[in-house]
C-alpha cells in the first residue's frame, strides 16, 4: 500500500462540461486550503484502470465525492452514472476493512437528495453547495480547517475567480485542448492555483 | 453538520505540486511564468477599472 499524501485530496467528481465551472470551484477551493487536488483524469498507461483508481484514492489522505450528478445521461444509451457512487463505495468499504485516517465527504446540489439517491448513506451529512459552483468554496470552508490559517471566503472567492476567467481559457489555448477534463489540462490548472494561492492567500504572500 | 477535519500540513510549493503531479521543470516554469502573467494582467485591468470609476466621479461631482 502507498503512504498516503498528507496535502492530497482525491477529487471524485462527473467530467462533464456543464460542470467546468465546479470542477475549477473544487481545484480553487483545495488549494487554497493547502492541499492538492488529485483525479483519475491523471491516470496513463496499461494497468487496469480500477487497481490504477485505487492506487490514487490510498495515496491520497482525504476524499470528496460529489453525487450531484447521478443521473440519467441523456446520450443513447440513457443509462446513469455509476463511477461516482462507485468511487465512494470503493474508499468507504477501504475504511471499513482496513481502518485508516483518511477522511471522505460527500458533496450534493440538493438537500435530500442523497437519502433518495443513496439512502446505504443515511446518517451522513453531505455538504450540500446549492445551485452555484461558489457554493463549493463554502462547503469546503465547512469541511477543512487550517491549523494555522484559515483562507477567507474572498481568497478563496479570488482563487476561483482567476482560474474560471483567465487561467482556464490560457491552458485550453496553450494545451489546445478542447475540454478542461484531460490529464495536461488538469496538471496545469492544480499547478497554477497553488502558484495563485501563494500570491491570493495572504498569509502566504512573504513565503 | 459533522466537525471539519483540521489541515496540519504546511503549504506545499509549486515545485513540490508539480513533482507530484509530474510536471516537469519546463512547464512549471512556463506555469509559474503564465501565473504572473495573468496576476500582472488583472492588476492593470483593476487599476484601469479604478482611474475610469475616479474620473466618472469627478465628473458628476
Amino acid at each position: 500500500m502507498l503512504h498516503a499524501q498528507r496535502d492530497s485530496v482525491f477529487l471524485n467528481i462527473p467530467y462533464d462540461p456543464i460542470y467546468e465551472g465546479h470542477f475549477l470551484a473544487y481545484i480553487a477551493g483545495i488549494a487554497a486550503f493547502g492541499l492538492d487536488p488529485r483525479a483519475t483524469l491523471e491516470l496513463t498507461g496499461g494497468e487496469r484502470r480500477l487497481d490504477r483508481i485505487f492506487k490514487l484514492m490510498e495515496a491520497c489522505r482525504y476524499s470528496f465525492h460529489d453525487l450531484s450528478l447521478v443521473k440519467l445521461d441523456r446520450k443513447r444509451p440513457a443509462t446513469p452514472r455509476f463511477n461516482m457512487p462507485f468511487e465512494l463505495g470503493l474508499v468507504v468499504g477501504w475504511q471499513k476493512a482496513a481502518p485508516s485516517t483518511h477522511d471522505w465527504f460527500v458533496f450534493e446540489s440538493s438537500r435530500h437528495r442523497l437519502q433518495k439517491s443513496l439512502s446505504d448513506l443515511n446518517g451522513t451529512d453531505p455538504f450540500v453547495y446549492g445551485p452555484a459552483p461558489e457554493g463549493i468554496l463554502r462547503e469546503i470552508r465547512n469541511a477543512l480547517a487550517r491549523h494555522d490559517m484559515q483562507p477567507t471566503a474572498q481568497e478563496m472567492q479570488h482563487l476561483f475567480e482567476v482560474l474560471k476567467e483567465d487561467a482556464a481559457p490560457d491552458i485550453l489555448k496553450k494545451t489546445g485542448a478542447s475540454s478542461l477534463f484531460g490529464a495536461r489540462p488538469f496538471k496545469g490548472l492544480v499547478v497554477l492555483a497553488r502558484e495563485f494561492a501563494k500570491i491570493s492567500v495572504a498569509g502566504l504572500k512573504s513565503s | 453538520m459533522r466537525k471539519p477535519a483540521i489541515v496540519d500540513t504546511p503549504y506545499p510549493t509549486v515545485w513540490e505540486t508539480a513533482k507530484k503531479m509530474g510536471v516537469s521543470k519546463k512547464r512549471t516554469l512556463e506555469l509559474i511564468k503564465l501565473a504572473h502573467e495573468i496576476h500582472a494582467r488583472r492588476e492593470e485591468k483593476r487599476k484601469t477599472e479604478l482611474a475610469a470609476a475616479r474620473k466618472k466621479r469627478l465628473k458628476t461631482a
